[in-house]
Protein backbone atom coordinates (compact mmCIF):
# COMPACT_ATOMS: atom_id res chain seq x y z
CA UNK A 1 0.00 0.00 0.00
CA UNK A 2 1.18 3.47 -0.79
CA UNK A 3 0.63 5.08 2.51
CA UNK A 4 3.24 7.71 3.00
CA UNK A 5 4.56 8.37 6.50
CA UNK A 6 2.72 11.69 6.33
CA UNK A 7 -0.60 9.96 5.84
CA UNK A 8 0.25 7.60 8.60
CA UNK A 9 0.99 10.51 10.88
CA UNK A 10 -2.20 12.24 9.90
CA UNK A 11 -4.17 9.16 10.74
CA UNK A 12 -2.42 8.84 14.05
CA UNK A 13 -3.22 12.42 14.88
CA UNK A 14 -6.89 12.00 13.98
CA UNK A 15 -7.09 8.86 16.02
CA UNK A 16 -5.52 10.56 19.02
CA UNK A 17 -7.91 13.50 18.67
CA UNK A 18 -10.87 11.16 18.43
CA UNK A 19 -9.73 9.26 21.50
CA UNK A 20 -9.32 12.45 23.44
CA UNK A 21 -12.75 13.70 22.36
CA UNK A 22 -14.36 10.42 23.28
CA UNK A 23 -12.61 10.45 26.61
CA UNK A 24 -13.77 13.96 27.45
CA UNK A 25 -17.30 13.12 26.31
CA UNK A 26 -17.34 10.05 28.52
CA UNK A 27 -15.98 12.07 31.40
CA UNK A 28 -18.71 14.67 30.95
CA UNK A 29 -21.37 11.94 30.77
CA UNK A 30 -20.07 10.31 33.91
CA UNK A 31 -20.01 13.63 35.74
CA UNK A 32 -23.52 14.39 34.56
CA UNK A 33 -24.91 11.09 35.83
CA UNK A 34 -22.98 11.45 39.05
CA UNK A 35 -24.35 14.92 39.56
CA UNK A 36 -27.85 13.70 38.84
CA UNK A 37 -27.50 10.78 41.23
CA UNK A 38 -26.17 13.10 43.88
CA UNK A 39 -29.03 15.55 43.41
CA UNK A 40 -31.44 12.64 43.54
CA UNK A 41 -29.98 11.19 46.68
CA UNK A 42 -29.62 14.57 48.35
CA UNK A 43 -33.35 15.13 47.86
CA UNK A 44 -34.01 11.66 49.19
CA UNK A 45 -31.55 12.19 52.02
CA UNK A 46 -33.25 15.43 52.98
CA UNK A 47 -36.58 13.67 53.23
CA UNK A 48 -35.08 10.80 55.16
CA UNK A 49 -33.23 13.16 57.46
CA UNK A 50 -36.42 15.08 58.17
CA UNK A 51 -38.33 11.90 58.90
CA UNK A 52 -35.49 10.61 61.08
CA UNK A 53 -35.38 13.89 62.99
CA UNK A 54 -39.09 13.75 63.57
CA UNK A 55 -38.77 10.14 64.61
CA UNK A 56 -36.14 11.03 67.20
CA UNK A 57 -38.40 13.78 68.50
CA UNK A 58 -41.44 11.56 68.90
CA UNK A 59 -39.46 8.64 70.28
CA UNK A 60 -38.05 10.93 72.92
CA UNK A 61 -41.21 12.82 73.84
CA UNK A 62 -43.58 9.86 73.62
CA UNK A 63 -42.34 7.89 76.65
CA UNK A 64 -42.18 11.03 78.77
CA UNK A 65 -45.81 11.84 78.10
CA UNK A 66 -46.91 8.25 78.58
CA UNK A 67 -44.86 8.02 81.77
CA UNK A 68 -46.36 11.24 83.09
CA UNK A 69 -49.86 9.97 82.35
CA UNK A 70 -49.18 6.67 84.09
CA UNK A 71 -47.65 8.39 87.11
CA UNK A 72 -50.49 10.86 87.34
CA UNK A 73 -53.20 8.21 87.19
CA UNK A 74 -51.34 6.02 89.70
CA UNK A 75 -51.07 9.03 92.02
CA UNK A 76 -54.78 9.70 91.76
CA UNK A 77 -55.49 6.04 92.34
CA UNK A 78 -53.09 5.47 95.25
CA UNK A 79 -53.25 8.98 96.78
CA UNK A 80 -49.49 9.33 96.68
CA UNK A 81 -49.25 12.57 94.76
CA UNK A 82 -46.81 13.72 93.56
CA UNK A 83 -44.19 11.04 94.12
CA UNK A 84 -45.26 8.46 91.56
CA UNK A 85 -45.65 11.19 88.96
CA UNK A 86 -42.07 12.29 89.55
CA UNK A 87 -40.83 8.71 89.49
CA UNK A 88 -42.64 7.84 86.27
CA UNK A 89 -41.61 11.02 84.52
CA UNK A 90 -38.05 10.02 85.42
CA UNK A 91 -38.68 6.58 83.92
CA UNK A 92 -40.17 8.31 80.89
CA UNK A 93 -37.09 10.46 80.36
CA UNK A 94 -34.88 7.42 80.75
CA UNK A 95 -36.99 5.48 78.27
CA UNK A 96 -36.84 8.42 75.89
CA UNK A 97 -33.07 8.48 76.04
CA UNK A 98 -33.03 4.71 75.65
CA UNK A 99 -35.13 5.00 72.49
CA UNK A 100 -32.90 7.69 71.04
CA UNK A 101 -29.83 5.68 71.93
CA UNK A 102 -31.36 2.64 70.26
CA UNK A 103 -31.98 4.71 67.14
CA UNK A 104 -28.48 6.13 67.11
CA UNK A 105 -26.59 2.93 67.95
CA UNK A 106 -28.25 0.19 65.93
CA UNK A 107 -25.44 -2.34 65.43
CA UNK A 108 -26.29 -4.30 68.57
CA UNK A 109 -29.84 -5.10 67.55
CA UNK A 110 -32.53 -4.29 65.02
CA UNK A 111 -32.07 -2.44 61.75
CA UNK A 112 -31.30 -5.13 59.20
CA UNK A 113 -29.30 -8.23 59.73
CA UNK A 114 -30.48 -11.19 61.67
CA UNK A 115 -30.81 -10.60 65.37
CA UNK A 116 -29.10 -13.26 67.42
CA UNK A 117 -31.59 -15.96 68.25
CA UNK A 118 -32.07 -17.16 71.78
CA UNK A 119 -35.30 -19.08 72.02
CA UNK B 1 -57.89 20.84 51.35
CA UNK B 2 -60.52 23.30 52.36
CA UNK B 3 -63.46 24.32 50.29
CA UNK B 4 -63.31 27.80 48.84
CA UNK B 5 -65.52 30.51 50.23
CA UNK B 6 -66.23 31.51 53.78
CA UNK B 7 -64.10 28.97 55.68
CA UNK B 8 -61.03 29.60 53.51
CA UNK B 9 -59.14 31.12 56.43
CA UNK B 10 -60.02 28.29 58.77
CA UNK B 11 -57.24 25.75 58.29
CA UNK B 12 -58.94 23.21 60.54
CA UNK B 13 -62.14 23.18 58.56
CA UNK B 14 -60.75 20.62 56.13
CA UNK B 15 -60.54 17.98 58.86
CA UNK B 16 -64.18 18.13 59.94
CA UNK B 17 -65.77 14.75 59.77
CA UNK B 18 -69.17 15.13 58.18
CA UNK B 19 -71.88 12.54 58.26
CA UNK B 20 -72.98 11.52 54.80
CA UNK B 21 -75.43 8.73 55.61
CA UNK B 22 -76.57 8.44 59.24
CA UNK B 23 -76.60 4.87 60.48
CA UNK B 24 -77.11 3.61 64.02
CA UNK B 25 -76.66 -0.05 64.81
CA UNK B 26 -77.75 -1.08 68.31
CA UNK B 27 -77.17 2.43 69.57
CA UNK B 28 -73.68 2.60 68.08
CA UNK B 29 -73.13 5.54 65.77
CA UNK B 30 -71.83 3.83 62.65
CA UNK B 31 -72.72 6.62 60.27
CA UNK B 32 -71.05 6.73 56.90
CA UNK B 33 -68.89 9.85 56.97
CA UNK B 34 -66.60 11.57 54.53
CA UNK B 35 -63.69 9.89 56.33
CA UNK B 36 -65.24 6.49 55.67
CA UNK B 37 -65.92 7.48 52.09
CA UNK B 38 -62.29 8.33 51.43
CA UNK B 39 -61.10 5.19 53.18
CA UNK B 40 -63.32 3.21 50.83
CA UNK B 41 -61.95 5.17 47.88
CA UNK B 42 -58.36 4.55 48.97
CA UNK B 43 -58.99 0.84 49.52
CA UNK B 44 -60.70 0.56 46.14
CA UNK B 45 -57.81 2.42 44.49
CA UNK B 46 -55.31 -0.05 45.94
CA UNK B 47 -57.44 -3.04 44.96
CA UNK B 48 -57.98 -1.73 41.44
CA UNK B 49 -54.31 -0.94 40.87
CA UNK B 50 -53.16 -4.29 42.20
CA UNK B 51 -55.87 -6.38 40.51
CA UNK B 52 -55.67 -4.75 37.10
CA UNK B 53 -51.91 -4.45 37.38
CA UNK B 54 -51.43 -8.15 38.04
CA UNK B 55 -54.27 -9.49 35.89
CA UNK B 56 -52.40 -9.81 32.59
CA UNK B 57 -49.06 -11.09 33.95
CA UNK B 58 -47.13 -10.17 30.85
CA UNK B 59 -43.46 -10.94 30.66
CA UNK B 60 -43.02 -7.44 29.33
CA UNK B 61 -45.14 -5.58 31.87
CA UNK B 62 -47.49 -2.75 31.12
CA UNK B 63 -47.17 0.47 33.07
CA UNK B 64 -49.73 -0.50 35.68
CA UNK B 65 -48.18 -3.92 36.05
CA UNK B 66 -44.78 -2.33 36.53
CA UNK B 67 -46.21 -0.10 39.23
CA UNK B 68 -47.93 -2.99 40.98
CA UNK B 69 -44.78 -5.12 40.84
CA UNK B 70 -42.66 -2.23 42.08
CA UNK B 71 -44.94 -1.72 45.08
CA UNK B 72 -44.94 -5.42 45.82
CA UNK B 73 -41.20 -5.92 45.55
CA UNK B 74 -40.45 -2.76 47.47
CA UNK B 75 -42.58 -3.88 50.42
CA UNK B 76 -41.22 -7.40 50.14
CA UNK B 77 -37.64 -6.17 50.42
CA UNK B 78 -38.63 -3.91 53.28
CA UNK B 79 -40.18 -6.74 55.30
CA UNK B 80 -37.43 -9.21 54.47
CA UNK B 81 -34.64 -6.84 55.42
CA UNK B 82 -36.25 -5.64 58.62
CA UNK B 83 -38.06 -8.66 59.99
CA UNK B 84 -36.09 -11.46 58.36
CA UNK B 85 -37.36 -14.49 56.47
CA UNK B 86 -39.85 -15.58 59.12
CA UNK B 87 -41.16 -12.05 59.28
CA UNK B 88 -42.56 -12.70 55.80
CA UNK B 89 -45.67 -14.24 57.37
CA UNK B 90 -46.62 -10.67 58.26
CA UNK B 91 -45.97 -9.47 54.75
CA UNK B 92 -49.68 -9.35 53.76
CA UNK B 93 -50.43 -7.21 56.79
CA UNK B 94 -47.54 -4.81 56.24
CA UNK B 95 -48.20 -4.59 52.52
CA UNK B 96 -51.89 -3.84 53.09
CA UNK B 97 -51.07 -1.20 55.67
CA UNK B 98 -48.42 0.41 53.50
CA UNK B 99 -50.58 0.54 50.40
CA UNK B 100 -53.62 1.79 52.28
CA UNK B 101 -51.77 4.59 54.05
CA UNK B 102 -49.96 5.51 50.86
CA UNK B 103 -53.25 5.64 48.93
CA UNK B 104 -54.94 7.69 51.66
CA UNK B 105 -52.07 10.17 51.77
CA UNK B 106 -51.72 10.54 48.04
CA UNK B 107 -55.46 10.87 47.45
CA UNK B 108 -55.76 13.28 50.37
CA UNK B 109 -53.28 15.64 48.71
CA UNK B 110 -55.79 16.54 46.01
CA UNK B 111 -58.00 19.56 46.55
CA UNK B 112 -61.55 18.87 47.74
CA UNK B 113 -60.60 15.48 49.12
CA UNK B 114 -60.47 14.39 52.72
CA UNK B 115 -57.20 13.32 54.35
CA UNK B 116 -57.99 10.26 56.42
CA UNK B 117 -54.57 9.99 58.05
CA UNK B 118 -54.95 13.45 59.58
CA UNK B 119 -57.47 11.90 61.98
CA UNK B 120 -55.62 10.67 65.02
CA UNK B 121 -58.34 8.09 65.63
CA UNK B 122 -57.47 6.37 62.39
CA UNK B 123 -53.71 6.31 62.95
CA UNK B 124 -54.12 5.36 66.60
CA UNK B 125 -56.41 2.50 65.63
CA UNK B 126 -53.75 1.17 63.28
CA UNK B 127 -50.92 1.65 65.75
CA UNK B 128 -52.71 0.06 68.70
CA UNK B 129 -53.89 -2.85 66.57
CA UNK B 130 -50.28 -3.46 65.61
CA UNK B 131 -49.09 -3.40 69.20
CA UNK B 132 -51.91 -5.69 70.31
CA UNK B 133 -50.95 -7.99 67.47
CA UNK B 134 -47.32 -7.93 68.63
CA UNK B 135 -48.32 -8.80 72.20
CA UNK B 136 -50.91 -11.36 71.12
CA UNK B 137 -48.68 -13.10 68.62
CA UNK B 138 -45.70 -12.99 70.95
CA UNK B 139 -47.65 -14.64 73.76
CA UNK B 140 -49.22 -17.13 71.35
CA UNK B 141 -45.82 -18.07 69.93
CA UNK B 142 -43.60 -17.94 72.99
CA UNK B 143 -46.03 -18.20 75.88
CA UNK B 144 -45.24 -16.18 78.95
CA UNK B 145 -41.54 -16.26 78.06
CA UNK B 146 -42.37 -13.52 75.64
CA UNK B 147 -42.51 -11.04 78.51
CA UNK B 148 -38.74 -11.44 78.79
CA UNK B 149 -38.69 -8.85 76.06
CA UNK B 150 -38.92 -6.32 78.87
CA UNK B 151 -35.90 -7.81 80.61
CA UNK B 152 -32.70 -7.21 78.67
CA UNK B 153 -30.25 -10.05 79.06
CA UNK B 154 -27.11 -9.46 81.02
CA UNK B 155 -28.49 -6.90 83.44
CA UNK B 156 -27.69 -7.28 87.11
CA UNK B 157 -30.73 -8.07 89.30
CA UNK B 158 -30.29 -4.83 91.22
CA UNK B 159 -30.92 -2.80 88.12
CA UNK B 160 -34.06 -4.68 87.10
CA UNK B 161 -36.53 -2.50 89.08
CA UNK B 162 -35.28 0.44 87.04
CA UNK B 163 -34.72 -1.22 83.70
CA UNK B 164 -38.05 -3.03 83.49
CA UNK B 165 -40.26 0.07 83.88
CA UNK B 166 -38.11 1.85 81.31
CA UNK B 167 -38.48 -0.99 78.85
CA UNK B 168 -42.21 -1.24 79.54
CA UNK B 169 -42.62 2.50 79.03
CA UNK B 170 -40.66 2.46 75.83
CA UNK B 171 -42.88 -0.38 74.62
CA UNK B 172 -46.13 1.28 75.66
CA UNK B 173 -45.13 4.55 74.06
CA UNK B 174 -44.63 2.86 70.69
CA UNK B 175 -48.24 2.97 69.53
CA UNK B 176 -48.44 6.56 70.75
CA UNK B 177 -45.39 7.71 68.83
CA UNK B 178 -46.31 5.62 65.81
CA UNK B 179 -49.76 7.17 65.52
CA UNK B 180 -48.75 10.71 66.47
CA UNK B 181 -45.91 10.75 63.95
CA UNK B 182 -48.11 9.91 60.99
CA UNK B 183 -50.98 12.08 62.20
CA UNK B 184 -48.85 15.14 63.01
CA UNK B 185 -46.88 15.07 59.78
CA UNK B 186 -49.98 14.88 57.63
CA UNK B 187 -51.96 17.33 59.74
CA UNK B 188 -49.21 19.93 59.82
CA UNK B 189 -48.64 19.70 56.08
CA UNK B 190 -52.30 20.12 55.22
CA UNK B 191 -52.72 23.03 57.62
CA UNK B 192 -49.66 24.72 56.11
CA UNK B 193 -51.09 24.37 52.62
CA UNK B 194 -54.36 26.03 53.63
CA UNK B 195 -52.61 28.75 55.62
CA UNK B 196 -50.46 29.64 52.63
CA UNK B 197 -53.57 29.60 50.47
CA UNK B 198 -55.13 32.00 52.96
CA UNK B 199 -52.10 34.27 52.62
CA UNK B 200 -52.65 34.50 48.88
CA UNK B 201 -56.29 35.48 49.34
CA UNK B 202 -55.52 38.01 52.08
CA UNK B 203 -52.72 39.64 50.08
CA UNK B 204 -54.87 39.87 46.99
CA UNK B 205 -57.47 41.75 48.99
CA UNK B 206 -54.93 44.12 50.57
CA UNK B 207 -54.52 46.77 47.90
CA UNK B 208 -50.93 47.39 46.88
CA UNK B 209 -49.75 44.35 48.81
CA UNK B 210 -51.39 42.23 46.13
CA UNK B 211 -48.03 42.44 44.38
CA UNK B 212 -46.67 40.09 47.02
CA UNK B 213 -49.40 37.52 46.46
CA UNK B 214 -47.31 35.30 44.12
CA UNK B 215 -44.82 34.65 46.93
CA UNK B 216 -47.04 32.42 49.07
CA UNK B 217 -48.39 30.94 45.85
CA UNK B 218 -44.88 29.82 44.97
CA UNK B 219 -44.64 28.60 48.55
CA UNK B 220 -47.70 26.44 47.97
CA UNK B 221 -46.10 24.89 44.91
CA UNK B 222 -42.99 24.00 46.90
CA UNK B 223 -45.02 22.79 49.86
CA UNK B 224 -47.17 20.59 47.67
CA UNK B 225 -44.06 18.90 46.32
CA UNK B 226 -42.77 18.51 49.84
CA UNK B 227 -46.10 17.10 51.03
CA UNK B 228 -45.94 14.56 48.24
CA UNK B 229 -42.61 13.43 49.66
CA UNK B 230 -43.99 13.40 53.21
CA UNK B 231 -47.04 11.41 52.13
CA UNK B 232 -44.91 8.62 50.69
CA UNK B 233 -42.22 8.80 53.36
CA UNK B 234 -44.62 8.61 56.28
CA UNK B 235 -46.39 5.61 54.80
CA UNK B 236 -42.97 3.99 54.42
CA UNK B 237 -41.91 4.92 57.96
CA UNK B 238 -45.15 3.55 59.38
CA UNK B 239 -44.71 0.30 57.52
CA UNK B 240 -41.05 -0.16 58.37
CA UNK B 241 -41.66 0.54 62.06
CA UNK B 242 -44.48 -1.99 61.97
CA UNK B 243 -41.88 -4.49 60.77
CA UNK B 244 -39.43 -3.45 63.48
CA UNK B 245 -42.07 -3.91 66.17
CA UNK B 246 -43.18 -7.24 64.74
CA UNK B 247 -39.62 -8.49 65.18
CA UNK B 248 -40.27 -8.26 68.91
CA UNK B 249 -43.18 -10.63 68.53
CA UNK B 250 -41.07 -13.10 66.56
CA UNK B 251 -37.82 -12.94 68.52
CA UNK B 252 -38.38 -11.52 71.97
CA UNK B 253 -34.92 -12.41 73.22
CA UNK B 254 -32.33 -10.18 71.69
Amino acid sequence: MGTSPEDQENLQARLAKLTADLQSQREADRKETERKAQADSSGKNLGQAISLGFRVLTEFVGPIIVGALIGWRLDVWLHTAPFLLILWVGFGVAAGFRNVYRLAAPPLRRSGGEPPRQS
Amino acid sequence: MSEAGAPVLDPIHQFHVKVIAPLHIFGVDASFTNAALFMVIAALAVVVVMLIGTSSRNIVPSRLQTAAEAFYEFSQDMVRQTAGEDGMRFFPLVFTLFMFILACNVIGLWPYTFEVMAQIFVTATFAFSIIFLVVGYGVYKHGLHWFNVFKPSGVSPFMLPFIVPIEVLSFISRPVTLSVRLFANILAGHIMLVVFGGFVVMLLGAGAYALLAPLPLAGIVLLTAFEGLVAVLQAYVFAILTCVYLVDALHPGH
